[in-house]
């Protein structure tokens, strides 16, 4: 009977440290607030031409990528036969920006895309597809 | 002979106090030099170009446009298997990342410019640095995003980065501005370099 009631007694103390802890986790959940950035949707492209860039053809191509909807007012880098530049990405992405750049003249060039060796590190170390990142952000979106 | 000595005495002493005003006077105080922040445009609001219906300090746009054009200029030279063009460091800024997340390079670009503005001036709540130091942040083993740690010579290069991109956002390499901004990079160089 004397070891039934330590039982219960741990018991009890075991499932309050629990409850306490699920209560800190939710506490840190629901008070974190998603980081807010100036301009989420920034992305950096590039597109590597087949030859040197000349100062003329810079400044058409510059004028050209200008033209085209989404591309932020940062600076467009020329920089021997490559070009870099900025968009937003909820408005486009770099295969439509190449491909209205292609449709306006015939320049030589392509679509610079990262190979798999080099594309090794991501924003989130967290696997974004796994359950407890999903649901610690489910939770968080719906007290945000 | 000793009412001689009192008015000597006195006329001395009505002299000295005359010039040290003067010497006071003649010499102005020594000009405090404004912030690099403040120099950039400061806390100016002017309307974002990115973000419509949106203000910005000023300083804060200079140095977003700085550190934008900085990061254009290296993943320009990113090379795959070629040594010396940082690209182990920033090649993943080129990586798609869907329309519905905040972006590799936009977290970098908001990293570094609330760093820059911050620590040159720009002390408003806007401007407020919340990463890791610059220790850890450098440090793969604590920051999963750093691909390799930094040598003298990646810093170096990416000084140069930064000074080309400041001479095309209109910061010349021949003024005083320039030389504070290397500065405040050099000054961060042993942090940084930890190979």
């Amino acid at each position: 009977m004397k070891m039934n009631k330590t039982i219960k007694k741990v018991l009890y103390v075991v499932s309050g440290i629990v409850v306490l802890f699920i209560a800190i986790l939710l506490f840190h959940i629901i008070t974190a607030k998603p980081a807010v950035y100036e301009n989420p949707n920034l992305q950096v492209s590039r597109i590597d031409f087949e030859s040197n860039i000349d100062s003329l053809q810079a400044k058409q191509i510059c004028s050209d990528l200008r033209t085209i909807k989404g591309l932020t007012t940062d600076s467009i880098i020329v920089k021997r036969n490559v070009v870099v530049y900025f968009h937003n990405n909820k408005i486009t992405n770099s295969e439509k920006v190449y491909n209205e750049l292609m449709s306006k003249r015939p320049y030589e060039a392509k679509r610079y895309i990262l190979p798999a060796n080099m594309d090794n590190k991501k924003v989130c170390p967290i696997d974004q597809n796994s359950f407890s990142y999903k649901a610690s952000k489910t939770i968080n979106q719906f007290f945000n | 002979m000793r009412n001689y000595s009192k008015i000597t005495l006195s006329v001395l002493f009505v002299a000295s106090a005359a010039f040290t005003s003067c010497s006071k006077d003649d010499d102005p105080a020594p000009e405090v030099k404004a912030s690099i922040y403040t120099r950039l445009g400061g806390t100016t609001m002017v309307a974002d170009p990115d973000n419509s219906g949106q203000m910005i300090e000023k300083g804060r746009l200079s140095f977003r446009k700085v550190v934008n054009s900085a990061i254009g200029l290296i993943v320009a030279d990113v090379q795959s298997n070629a040594s010396g063009n940082l690209s182990a460091h920033f090649a993943p800024l080129l990586a798609e990342t869907g329309d519905t997340q905040a972006t590799n390079i936009a977290e970098l670009s908001d990293n570094l410019t609330d760093f820059f503005s911050f620590n040159t001036g720009g002390t408003n709540a806007v401007n407020t640095y919340s990463g890791l130091n610059m220790v850890a942040a450098h440090d793969p083993a604590q920051n999963p995003r750093m691909g390799t740690k930094a040598s003298n010579a990646d810093y170096t290069k990416f000084e140069g980065y930064v000074g080309a991109a400041a001479n095309a956002n209109g910061v010349a390499s021949n003024t005083e501005l320039y030389t504070d901004i290397v500065a405040v990079l050099e000054s961060l160089r042993t942090p940084i370099v930890q190979k």
